[in-house]
């Protein structure tokens, strides 16, 4: 069967929010990736005296800092490259293990159902009641060396549940129609039936459901860096910057500006592109 | 004709919308009237973000609280407000020290009062004292500055209910007898924890309710405490100096926000907005203010700011890195990013401390290529192997210095992993041994002496399994004999050099990084007279006084404009206030 049905392609093309949001994750993804190539100057680098006035206030765009310093005199442009990188992968990292989890948990729930399925499902809400944040913000104090691997492991392992539900209620409704019933009928293993006559009618699901965790997921370790959780100084991440920019607001609105603004784009960017992708695969929905 | 019309009514709008987001707070609401002199009367009002848990002399002790502590009670000396470290008669007119300098006799002022009114004993400093010094009473933290009065070691333990070592042969005479002697001990005399206080308040109220309702003989009275929110006082009527304090009462609000305190300072309901209400940005926003410029005070602090280095743990061990650290940061750009709210230092001993010199003999500095070189000396001419912790406390000021030496170090080949702790789990880390291989420490002065400075943070006496004050657990022998010496040196010259002595082999060991003096900026209504933050005390308001306040003409005027509303405009179409 064809994965993606080309009338769904057709009505992507012609959603013209779902292209922008195509777009802008396009270019934070290209922008992230080349952090190494398009950066002009080392990240962590303080330039002191070159960009920082004799007031100590951050000087604003030159030719040599296209965004200017931040409070420790380091390039803003650099940073913001090189945090969307972090951002992102923290982002991707965490929604694979969404995925990876929610799927397996809700194809199993929903294909055999009964006591599996009760148990599995009460697991999730079980979970669900977890406050992530607050768990994170633990984790991270006990394990000897915090890091950025603490809060996609976390961030993942915790926000899998909604996507199994979806997977499972789902799952229920294929494995009543007929080419599974017929698959059965004629000796088919439970992994092949699983695996080639149930997964590739949930990838679109997952596709949708996967692009909007990833949103929240930028949000998620951008809220946790602000709250000084997450990413080892001096590295940046968004959030990071967020954090560092918050005494000079006032005083020097782009240190906080050029952070929340790439947040607000990609997270934009990422909703825009899940949601067109929605009204692609499932028109009636 | 349509869209003429539009033009001018979008015009109108846009022209009220920035008069609506103009800075209302550019020029300061009231001045002062021009008094000629010091002027009695007036309330003073100012807050800090912390509380004040209790203002019992014998048990207050963090920066909030000793600021009312200050206000309510009152010792037998004083620290000078400026200019000079020496302490000032108080309570007692005068003194003798005899005995090579083993035996101190004070003689009470006839005017020393507590605030009921009754007549200041040398037998109430006796039974205050005891009660302090008293375990079972009080669990005081000061405790430890007096334990060379004689019979300090058997009240303490319970071998004896008084203190041998005081003697009362009438009521205005009190004798101190010390079991050795020592330079440093009117300073500590100057401590709230040695204030005297009345035992019918104490007994009356309790020790716990004292702390928030008892009276002192210090230069204010609470009139009102309402925990968590405002502690109202009135001036002293009895208070035994006849010119201070000028003020008729003090609101002193606790646990307002910092920017909450500078947003109120600007409308005119404080006085004050000090070194911990102004923000960056708020510092940056009233330095480029000219009509609030001439009311932004800076005064140079006795606190040191510096890098501790653990000099039982590797690699800092080795006295080679730790001299190279000394070398490596870059000390003016710190107080740059800073915004020169700090300023650099070289060696332990700041200004207005008696034996800091300007011109320092083998100063730290700032010479990269002397810090390699020390590094080769150690051994790792291409740099320590090993990632090194690097602890620092929460809040903005800490990441920035900790970046910041980070790059500093990363130059040299020791490469830091910063890690960041709240205030109770920092202190008790640096505290304990093999825990903090490098941090940010410090110290602020209980009394400007050289021996404050010296004795906590270096001497090997305060290393312990717990909460050891000598955060780098630096131990030298010669060291700890020469500052043993120094204090019960009679000669205060010979004293001084001691400790510059002893600052020299600090400097050699380099178990601190000396980074920064503190610098206070504090702002305060042009109405407020003689205003400078106390060495000690720091905005304990006894010398100030108040000109009449008088709402400022801009102020008056930007009022009826804000009344008005867009209506000024057709009047005053340029907008000025």
């Amino acid at each position: 069967m064809d994965l993606v049905d080309p009338r769904a392609v057709a009505r992507f093309r012609r959603n013209r929010g779902a292209l922008a949001g195509l777009v802008i994750v396009l270019v934070a993804v290209v922008l992230s990736t080349l952090a190494p190539l398009l950066a002009p100057h080392n990240p962590d680098t303080p330039y002191k005296n070159r960009t920082l006035t004799t007031q100590g206030v951050p000087i604003g765009p030159t030719r040599e800092f296209p965004l200017g310093a931040d409070a420790v005199g380091r390039c803003e442009l650099s940073r913001v490259l090189y945090g969307g990188r972090v951002s992102l992968i923290v982002a991707f990292a965490a929604t694979g293990i969404v995925v990876l989890l929610g799927t397996l948990v809700g194809l199993v729930a929903g294909y055999f159902g009964g006591t599996l399925d009760t148990v599995l499902m009460r697991g999730v809400d079980t979970l669900m009641t977890f406050p992530f944040m607050l768990t994170v913000m633990a984790l991270n104090r006990v394990v000897a060396r915090p890091g950025l691997w603490v809060v996609f492991v976390v961030l993942g392992a915790l926000s899998w549940t909604s996507l199994a539900r979806q997977v499972r209620a789902k799952t229920l409704q294929l494995r009543e129609q007929e080419f599974v019933l017929a698959a059965r009928a004629l000796g088919a293993s439970t992994p092949r039936v699983l695996l080639v006559h149930v997964l590739p009618n949930l990838a679109t699901l997952i596709i949708v459901i996967a692009t909007s965790v990833v949103a929240q997921m930028i949000l998620a370790e951008s809220a946790l860096s602000m709250l000084g959780v997450g990413v080892v100084p001096p590295t940046a991440s968004w959030g990071s910057m967020l954090q560092e920019s918050e005494s000079l607001t006032r005083a020097v609105p782009r240190l906080t500006l050029v952070p929340g603004v790439a947040i607000v784009l990609t997270v934009v960017g990422f909703n825009l592109l899940g949601e067109g992708l929605r009204d692609a695969f499932d028109p009636k929905g | 004709m349509p869209s003429i019309r539009r033009a001018s009514a979008v015009v109108a709008l846009a022209l009220t919308a920035l008069a609506a987001c103009r800075d209302p707070h550019t020029h300061p609401r009231y001045e002062g009237a021009g008094l000629p002199g010091p002027r009695r009367g007036g309330t003073f009002r100012f807050a800090m973000d912390g509380d004040v848990g209790t203002a019992d002399p014998a048990l207050s002790a963090d920066t909030t609280s000793m600021i009312a502590t200050r206000m309510l009670h009152e010792c037998l000396v004083d620290y000078a407000a400026r200019g000079t470290a020496d302490v000032v008669p108080a309570l007692a007119e005068r003194w003798e020290v005899t005995d090579e300098g083993r035996t101190y006799t004070f003689h009470l002022r006839p005017s020393a009062r507590f605030g009921n009114g009754r007549a200041v004993t040398s037998r109430d400093f006796v039974w205050s004292w005891e009660r302090m010094l008293n375990p079972r009473r009080v669990p005081s933290p000061g405790a430890d500055n007096y334990r060379l009065i004689d019979g300090y070691d058997d009240l303490r333990e319970g071998r004896a209910q008084h203190l041998r070592g005081l003697t009362t042969p009438d009521d205005r005479t009190l004798v101190v007898r010390l079991s050795g002697p020592d330079r440093t001990f009117l300073h500590a005399l100057a401590l709230r924890f040695a204030a005297v206080v009345p035992r019918e308040s104490v007994e009356a109220l309790g020790d716990a309710r004292y702390g928030t309702e008892g009276v002192g003989a210090g230069p204010f009275l609470v009139e009102h405490w309402e925990p968590g929110f405002r502690i109202t006082f009135r001036r002293n009527p009895y208070y035994w100096d006849p010119e201070r304090p000028r003020v008729d009462g003090v609101i002193f609000e606790v646990s307002i926000a910092r920017h909450l305190q500078f947003m109120r300072f600007l409308s005119g309901e404080l006085e004050l907005a000090h070194n911990y209400s102004l923000s960056t940005a708020d510092y940056l926003w009233i330095g480029r203010q000219t009509a609030w410029r001439p009311y932004l005070q800076r005064t140079p602090m006795a606190t040191i700011g510096a890098f501790m280095m653990n000099t039982e743990m590797r690699p800092f061990d080795n006295v080679h890195v730790r001299r190279a650290v000394t070398f490596a940061i870059d000390r003016d750009a710190l107080c740059r990013a800073r915004n020169y709210r700090i300023q650099p230092a070289w060696g332990l001993l700041p200004p207005s401390i008696p034996g800091h010199r300007d011109a320092l003999p083998n100063a730290q500095r700032f010479d990269p290529a002397e810090a390699r070189r020390e590094m080769a000396l150690a051994g790792y001419p291409n740099g320590y192997p090993d990632e090194v912790e690097l602890w620092i406390g929460e809040g903005e000021a800490g990441l920035v210095y900790g970046q910041l030496i980070q790059a500093d170090l990363a130059r040299i080949g020791l490469r830091v992993r910063i890690k960041q702790a709240s205030g109770a789990v920092y202190y008790g880390a640096l505290g304990r041994p093999g825990t903090v291989p490098m941090g940010f420490t410090g110290w602020q002065m209980d009394y400007p002496d050289p021996a404050n400075f010296i004795e906590p943070s270096f001497h090997s006496r305060n290393i312990q399994p717990e909460n050891s004050a000598n955060h780098a657990f630096y131990r030298n022998a010669a060291f700890d004999a020469l500052v043993d010496r120094a204090r019960v040196e009679p000669d205060r010259a010979r004293r001084i050099a001691m400790y510059q002595e002893a600052e020299q082999m600090l400097l050699r060991d380099a178990p601190w990084a000396f980074v920064y003096n503190a610098v206070d900026l504090s702002v305060v209504q042009p109405y407020v007279k003689n205003w400078v933050p106390h060495p000690v005390w720091n905005y304990y308001p006894g010398d100030l006084w108040l000109d009449l306040p008088t709402r400022a003409w801009r102020a008056a005027r930007r009022d009826l404009a804000a009344a008005l509303g867009p209506l000024a405009h057709l009047a005053n179409p340029g907008g000025a206030p």
